[in-house]
């Protein structure tokens, strides 16, 4: 396990992310672990998006103190989709002055610059890379599943 | 949000084309608005410039909003009728009037300019405009702008052939849009016009 470094004095609600990107929240008696913001299901910033990527790689159990898939492992492939984004469908950063975001894990509060409809999308691209990683977890299928709907959802209306 | 004229082309263009970005809808909205007042000579501004003797070169003030685009009509204000007051008055550099002859004395001179529109955009993000041209022919601008996304390629919106579709109604409007505004927009005027080469030697262009 992992070595932890929690703040002194945490204010209620505080979060904290340990090297391998899991999320604890001070509940004012202790830190709790869990998702990043369990009280919504928006996708607004890095960390509700992490969330739901999470959801579909089916590694929402922190029994064991720490996730499969760490955060910025995730978050690496976030801004590799971001990228892929960017070349396949360029209009969607003209309001960015076309320059790619690029997030890290500690900051999960951080915006998502782009427009909401191709959030799926890119939580599509973030779930089908983290399966193509080579564990137990691994379904190629379902890899390459989620990479073609990625792309089918830039360049086709479904 | 979107507002003010153009909120409903907005609204219309969003429905229509899944999966437009805001910022690029905005972006063809500029290009259409910029070749309609271009084309049509709808949107037009007077303004004054003095003219003095030994001077052939001018600089018309800026305009309110946008960018003047073409010469339409000069007349001197102390006139008591308006037409052109010397031959061979030209703009061949928009926002530049050119004399072919030298003034014989001082003057004021109005300038009818057509503009077209130009940054910078209004709080929405939107070309600076009036609003009766947007309202009034805003049918044909959005059939303008969904024109312009279908003919994007690898879009979920491309669609060449309802992009030809949407362009012929697009320059149909326009074209009306033209002429209505070249009759003041009157009903019944007349609907044929002289031959453009019995115009008067004042109107022809000096090359």
């Amino acid at each position: 396990m992992s070595e932890m470094d929690f703040p002194p004095s945490p204010s209620l609600g505080q979060k904290y992310t340990n090297a391998v990107g899991v999320v604890y929240e001070w509940n004012g008696a202790a830190w709790e672990i869990g998702f990043y913001d369990v009280s919504t299901e928006a996708f607004n910033s890095l960390g509700e998006l992490l969330d739901q990527i999470r959801v579909l790689l089916q590694d929402t159990d922190t029994l064991g103190h720490e996730y499969r898939y760490s955060n910025s492992s995730i978050v690496a492939n976030i801004n590799m989709g971001l990228m892929e984004m960017y070349r396949i469908r360029p209009d969607i950063f003209l309001e960015l002055g076309f320059k790619i975001p690029s997030y890290n894990d500690s900051r999960l509060d951080a915006a998502i610059g782009i427009e909401q409809q191709h959030i799926p999308a890119l939580i599509y691209y973030a779930v089908g890379m983290s399966q193509l990683r080579d564990d137990e977890g691994t379904q190629d299928s379902r890899a390459s599943s989620f990479l073609a709907k990625f792309t089918s959802m830039l360049v086709a209306v479904a | 949000m979107p507002g003010g004229p153009f909120d409903r082309i907005f609204q219309d263009v969003r429905k229509d084309i899944p999966s437009v970005v805001d910022a690029v809808l905005r972006q063809e909205i500029f290009r259409v608005m910029d070749d309609f007042t271009q084309t049509t000579n709808i949107w037009q501004e007077t303004l004054p410039v003095t003219i003095v003797p030994q001077v052939l070169t001018y600089t018309l003030p800026a305009p309110a909003e946008g960018k003047v685009n073409r010469l339409m009509f000069v007349y001197d204000v102390n006139s008591p009728t308006r037409y052109w007051p010397m031959s061979g008055i030209m703009m061949r550099q928009p926002g530049v009037l050119t004399l072919y002859r030298d003034p014989s004395t001082t003057a004021t001179w109005a300038c009818v300019v057509a503009k077209r529109t130009y940054d910078p955009l209004n709080s929405d993000k939107f070309p600076d405009i009036d609003s009766w041209i947007v309202e009034k022919y805003a049918d044909t601008i959005g059939r303008g702008v969904i024109a312009r996304l279908q003919w994007e390629p690898q879009k979920p919106y491309s669609n060449p052939l309802l992009a030809q579709q949407n362009q012929r109604a697009y320059i149909s409007g326009r074209s009306l849009a033209r002429v209505n505004d070249g009759y003041g927009n009157v009903f019944n005027t007349q609907n044929w016009r002289y031959p453009q080469n019995w115009a008067s030697i004042t109107r022809k262009a000096y090359s």
